[in-house]
């Protein structure tokens, strides 16, 4: 009797150890397990943190492209708005330099020389290049016109230009690179009347006086539109 | 009972809440690092791929920007490629305009009245006789001249006012200086031509002719502005 209780006891002795140790065991072998779930967290945690590091180099990588498209778009803008003012100013500028057409009222006048029966009747004696229009009479009409206010000229329909000479060629005149004939018709743009008004009757009569003595006709009419043309070539 | 079997029996008691702890302690370990970790996973993992997915969308982002940035920069540079271009222009129309002051070789002619001994002028210096001057120097090649300082614009006017000459509204008395910029030899020899303007000129004033190596003409000092004229289209030739 006693020594069956005690061997029962020895005996659930012994499965209480086992299962201990079967325990311990488990234990023992779940820990690579849960370590390398541990790992595996670690793991996505730092892949997760990379991706957030990386994800921010991105977004300022874009916040930068942006910042730089903005500033492209805008330096752009800028540089259009300049062109505009630029181009406008350049038009102003060209049109006083003679280089754009131009239109208005003004005043026409028209230079002849001196017709045939008047030189004839002059005789002989008198030097016939004093009926004729000259570089001087051309000059001295276009100076005339600017300081009664024109603001642009052409003769015989070819602009003037500061810078061209008005030189006399043979029966010619040469304004500039161009070689003009008789009549030299002179057209102005400004206030027509008053222009007109300074050449017949005003501060620049005697001009027209002095030619007429040699028959050199000058007629002036104000003109309620005129349009000059631009100069010709390369700007 | 014995006490043996007392004994025995509180022995196999322990044993067995030993081994019940033990195991369910291992079961509580392998949940909080097992299942707990397998549902962390599949959660972080799917923000894994979630971002990786955001990462690449940024990246292709990214790329379009990255040629729009560069289209846009190469736009904005060809712009202001054409405003220097069109700056250069006005400039160069400005200069021919007189509003930019110039400086360069060229002649300075200088007219002085003749006096009688009471410094009465005996002769005035005319409006005609400098324009015929300047339109010489015009002949000869100059690029650009003044009158005492008043820069020859498209529209300046010489004119007379009494013992004066008005030069873009600026009354000017003699002595006159003549300034040209341009080729200092063609435009003296120009202006000395036996039987030119300065020779026959010369019989009333005393005119000298000097070859400048370095000039300055002024710029006109208002813009023209036009009251009348208005830009038009070409006319038909």
């Amino acid at each position: 009797m006693r020594g069956r209780a005690q061997g029962a006891a020895l005996l659930l002795l012994a499965a209480a150890v086992t299962l201990t140790a079967a325990g311990l065991g488990s234990v023992d072998l779940a820990l690579p397990y849960i370590r390398s779930g541990m790992a595996r967290v670690m793991e996505a945690r730092d892949r997760l943190d990379a991706l957030e590091v990386e994800r921010q180099e991105l977004l300022d990588r874009r916040q930068e492209l942006l910042d730089a498209i903005d500033r492209s778009r805008s330096a752009h803008s800028v540089s259009l708005l300049k062109a505009g003012e630029i181009e406008s100013e350049i038009a102003r500028t060209a049109a006083w330099t003679g280089w754009v057409a131009c239109t208005g009222g003004g005043v026409r006048v028209t230079l002849t020389d001196a017709p045939d029966e008047v030189i004839r009747a002059a005789g002989p004696g008198t030097d016939p290049g004093r009926f004729i229009v000259h570089d001087r009479d051309l000059l001295r009409v276009m100076n005339a016109l600017w300081a009664s206010g024109a603001e642009a000229v052409a003769v015989n329909g070819e602009r003037y230009r500061v810078g061209d000479a008005v030189l006399c060629v043979g029966p010619s005149i040469r304004v500039g690179e161009h070689r003009l004939a008789p009549p030299y018709i002179v057209e102005a743009i400004g206030d027509g009347d008053a222009l007109a008004e300074s050449l017949t009757t005003g501060e620049y009569s005697a001009l027209y006086r002095e030619l007429a003595v040699f028959g050199i006709g000058m007629r002036v009419e104000p003109v309620s539109r005129l349009v000059l043309p631009g100069r010709k070539g390369a700007q | 009972m014995s006490r043996r079997v007392a004994q025995a029996l509180i022995l196999t008691a322990a044993g067995l809440v030993l081994g019940l702890l033990v195991s369910l302690q291992l079961k509580n370990v392998i949940a909080a690092g097992g299942s707990v970790s397998l549902i962390r996973i599949r959660e972080l993992n799917e923000r894994i791929d979630a971002l990786e997915q955001d990462n690449a969308a940024l990246e292709r982002e990214i790329v379009a920007l990255h040629s729009e940035a560069f289209e846009r920069e190469r736009a904005a540079q060809a712009a202001s490629e054409q405003t220097d271009a069109l700056m250069g222009a006005l400039e160069a129309l400005r200069a021919e305009a007189g509003l930019t002051p110039l400086s360069g070789p060229g002649v300075t002619v200088t007219i002085r009245q003749r006096t009688t001994a009471g410094g009465e002028a005996l002769q005035y210096v005319s409006d005609t006789d400098l324009l015929n001057i300047v339109n010489e120097l015009w002949a000869a090649g100059a690029e650009a001249v003044a009158v005492n300082n008043q820069r020859l614009g498209a529209a300046s006017e010489i004119r007379r006012a009494g013992a004066y000459i008005s030069i873009n509204g600026y009354a000017t008395a003699a002595p006159f200086t003549i300034t040209a910029l341009g080729d200092e030899k063609a435009l003296s020899s120009a202006l000395n031509l036996y039987g030119g303007v300065v020779d026959m000129l010369s019989d009333a004033y005393d005119i000298e002719i000097i070859r400048q190596s370095s000039l300055t003409v002024p710029a006109l000092e208002g813009e023209p502005g036009f009251r009348y004229a208005r830009p038009a289209a070409e006319p038909p030739s």
